[in-house]
């Protein structure tokens, strides 16, 4: 069996990339909390290429108006239908904002049928390694007002028989987890551990 | 009168006995295949296609019935044909009337008319034309009698053949708990699609546009029973409606496939309900093909699209959406080009044009162009359809000192030229000391510009490698690698002159080696490495459990293997197939609950199960249809290569 690697949706509109410490952190802590078996750096992977089906778990993100191709709708389509993880987070942290208007309608046109729902905050994704009481832990940029002054109370999922294989996040994780995974020595407490519970989540589901 | 008049006289009435004849033949013909057919009917419902081709094989039948007797008195038209028959019917002519018309300018005419005038001959007898009429005449008016005498209902089956006449056949009275066995289904499309209604005789499954209006209708309402006929929608009683002699049950087409059920006493008759979604537009942006990078915002770029849709579209427009900013601010507008109204046609093409000069576009700018069209869906819609997306960014040169670049490259690309830079003063520097250095000595120095004009040369190999090997997405600029190849090869050029200290000579090739790189460097646009993030690696072992916060992780359960709904459907197929011998009408109901579930989940198999509940009620052979049925829910089940399995926790 292969380790688990972080892997980095790359789409051909909006900037996929804008958040490239995200990986190593995320890494950083699952190598903290758990024992599972880790490749040392994420990889970033063409959402049309066929290498996404080498992933169980992908990771998009991004500021832009997002526009998948008909290449990466098919991919990705396919990739969630055979079990994939798709873990997307709004860069910004605005109310309905153009990534958000974007990438919550490429999802919808992905999955005909469904529809991004809250997820309640005591789902299971909240205590699937560490225990988030109150459900998703709130970014600093939420906290000190930053952008829309809001503190965005649910994550948002696709679920299928019970499990969720696509998360929507519009609390900036992005940003939040962008430091170098050294940085983690200077902090009180660590913002990534909510990471490794949707990591965990997604392989254990 | 004339002996010519007298025959074209005897002619014309000829010919009007004939003409009249052949169109009672025609009658006769027709209403003798029409009779047949309605008697068939009566027997056994004909199919619709059997009727209408009945209804064309009658007049078919007049046409050729009709121009068999017109052949027959086709001598009629002959002038000497007539006279000679006049000569028949009255001997004392002596054949003058056949002479005065084969010879009207004989000296001896006037004696022949003469003789005519005086035998004066009769025309046609009443009885010849009589016999022309009577004997079609007399058949048709028995064949009428007994057109007559069918039920009502019976020759407009034949006559005016048309889908959902089902329930005008006359069939005497409907048995008692027979009113389920001749339905008709009624189909109104929605309005805004403006297709006709359409009827189907009793049909085992309606399939429609959703939000259809469904009405099925069947005969004996008027029966003295104790239990009306009734409908089942899942749990859903609906309502019935009662004209005359007629009931019937009407429903909106649902979103999913289902099963009407309709009760009568004791019996029932399962229907399915198969919903077709309006589809929405289909929608191809044919300009621009591709996305592009501007390094200035000063193009013209040609916009084109086609749309189309099942029912109509209703309008198509461009959509462009220009975001600008960066780092954490980003400002977007949207807005629309080239619309146009579609008028409810099935296809439509848009055009436009986008001058980037007049969009006061910014370096880093990104605009996304999109085609969207509307359909005229008024009840679950209006649905959209909308193309690929083409992404136009216009250059940054900024964005190569983000962290969203790779540095690497253009780095190794400024210190290569710097170094190419610093090989030309050197060289420069020897050759104009070459007459204060012994030979030995220029030669070991130029030498050593070899060696190191080498080590320029491989660091630009190595670029060239790098971008020939970009797995990032992105574009990558052919036209620069095209430079760096060049200048690689004016190295080499370099290299090999002063390796025999012929310095002079070298120099020319360096300086042009110098200038492929300086254009390399500054060519833009530069995003041949775009999104190539720099790969931070984690020292996994170093900080391998060694998290300060402490951990609480739940116990994890083993999530249920997902249901194989078309195995389900195979395991309840076969458990009806196996019911088939024993009970057909169960299993025929079996197979229509499988039949609906089979077109929300495995629509491949409802095709073939549709077919053998079709054969079960016309009393054919199903088995067939219901192995093929089974064959296809068999080959879909195989399962595809799993994704790649993590380890776990160790």
């Amino acid at each position: 069996m292969r380790p688990f690697t972080f892997a980095t949706g790359a789409y051909a509109s909006g900037d996929w990339e804008s958040a490239p410490l995200v990986p190593a952190n995320v890494i950083d802590a699952l190598a903290r909390y758990t024992t599972l078996d880790l490749a040392p750096a994420g990889v970033n992977v063409a959402l049309e290429s066929a290498d996404l089906f080498e992933f169980p778990f992908v990771y998009l993100t991004g500021h832009l108006p997002v526009f998948f191709t008909a290449a990466e709708r098919r991919n990705l389509a396919r990739f969630v239908e055979r079990g994939g993880f798709l873990f997307v987070d709004d860069h910004n942290h605005d109310i309905d904002g153009r990534f958000h208007q974007t990438m919550t309608a490429e999802l919808n046109r992905l999955f005909p049928g469904r529809h991004l729902a809250p997820i309640p905050n005591d789902h299971a994704l909240y205590r699937a390694f560490f225990t988030f009481a109150d459900g998703p832990p709130a970014t600093s940029h939420e906290l000190n007002g930053w952008g829309d002054n809001l503190v965005h109370k649910n994550l948002l999922g696709l679920t299928r028989e019970g499990r969720i294989d696509v998360l929507y996040s519009n609390k900036d994780y992005s940003s939040e987890w962008s430091f170098h995974p050294d940085t983690k020595r200077f902090m009180a407490v660590d913002p990534t551990k909510f990471g490794v519970n949707i990591v965990v989540y997604a392989l254990t589901r | 009168m004339r002996a010519i008049e007298r025959v074209r006289r005897a002619r014309a009435a000829l010919l009007a006995a004939a003409l009249g004849a052949a169109f009672s033949w025609a009658l006769l013909a027709f209403a003798a295949a029409v009779l047949v057919t309605a008697f068939g009917d009566l027997v056994t419902p004909l199919p619709l296609g059997f009727r209408r081709a009945a209804l064309a094989a009658a007049t078919l039948a007049a046409a050729l019935a009709g121009a068999a007797a017109l052949w027959r008195s086709r001598h009629a038209i002959s002038l000497p044909r007539v006279a000679l028959l006049l000569e028949e019917r009255n001997p004392a002519l002596q054949f003058a009337l056949a002479t005065a018309l084969e010879f009207p300018a004989a000296p001896q005419s006037s004696a022949l008319e003469q003789v005519v005038d005086l035998v004066d001959p009769a025309g046609p007898p009443r009885a010849f034309i009589g016999r022309a009429f009577g004997v079609p005449l007399a058949a048709l008016a028995v064949l009428v009698m007994a057109l007559a005498a069918l039920p009502g209902g019976a020759l407009d089956r034949v006559v005016h053949a048309h889908a959902g006449d089902l329930l005008a056949r006359p069939a005497g009275h409907a048995r008692l708990g027979g009113r389920l066995a001749t339905i008709v289904v009624r189909i109104e499309p929605p309005a805004y699609t403006g297709l006709p209604a359409q009827a189907l005789d009793d049909p085992s499954s309606v399939s429609a546009l959703v939000a259809s209006r469904v009405i099925v209708l069947g005969r004996g309402a008027a029966l003295p029973i104790e239990t009306s006929p009734g409908g089942l929608l899942g749990e859903r009683a609906l309502p019935l409606s009662v004209a005359g002699d007629t009931w019937s049950v009407a429903l909106t087409m649902p979103t999913q496939p289902a099963v009407l059920r309709l009760t009568d006493r004791g019996e029932a008759r399962l229907i399915a309900l198969d919903p077709r979604a309006d589809a929405a537009p289909v929608v191809t942006l044919e300009s621009p093909r591709t996305d592009t990078t501007y390094a200035q915002p000063s193009d013209r770029i040609a916009l084109a699209a086609a749309a189309s849709d099942d029912i109509g579209l209703v309008r198509a427009e461009f959509e462009l959406m220009h975001t600008a900013g960066s780092g954490e601010r980003f400002t977007t507008r949207r807005w629309t080009v080239g619309g146009v109204a579609a008028g409810l046609s099935h296809a439509a093409s848009i055009h436009a044009e986008l001058l980037l000069d007049t969009l006061h576009l910014s370096p880093g700018d990104v605009l996304h162009v999109r085609a969207v069209a509307w359909d005229a869906n008024t009840v679950s819609g209006p649905d959209t359809g909308a193309s690929d997306t083409r992404t136009i960014r216009i250059a940054d040169p900024r964005e190569r000192d983000t962290l969203s670049l790779d540095l690497a490259g253009p780095a190794r690309l400024d210190t290569t030229a710097l170094s190419e830079r610093m090989l030309i003063l050197r060289a420069e520097t020897l050759e104009l000391g070459r007459p204060r250095l012994a030979a030995d000595t220029f030669a070991a120095r130029s030498l050593a510009l070899a060696g190191r004009q080498d080590d320029v040369m491989g660091r630009v190999q190595a670029v060239i490698d790098d971008l020939m090997d970009v797995e990032s997405p992105g574009v990558v600029s052919t036209s620069e690698i095209s430079l760096l190849v060049q200048a690689a090869s004016e190295m080499g050029d370099a290299e090999r002159e002063l390796r025999p200290a012929r310095v002079a000579q070298a120099l020319p090739h360096m300086r042009r080696a110098l200038g492929f790189l300086m254009k390399a460097r500054d060519a833009t646009p530069r995003y041949y490495i775009r999104g190539r993030l720099p790969k931070v690696v984690v020292d996994v072992d170093r900080v391998r459990l060694k998290g300060t916060d402490p951990v609480a992780a739940a116990t994890r359960t083993k999530r249920a293997a997902e249901a194989d709904v078309r195995r389900a459907l195979l395991s309840r197929l076969d458990k009806a197939i196996d019911r088939l011998a024993r009970d057909a009408p169960h299993a025929a109901d079996s197979l229509q609950f499988i039949r609906v579930d089979a077109l929300a989940n495995a629509r491949d198999a409802a095709e073939p199960l549709g077919r053998a509940i079709d054969a079960l009620r016309g009393g054919h052979d199903a088995l067939p249809a219901l192995l093929q049925a089974r064959r296809r829910l068999e080959r879909a089940t195989d399962a595809e290569p799993a994704l790649p399995a993590w380890q776990g926790g160790r």
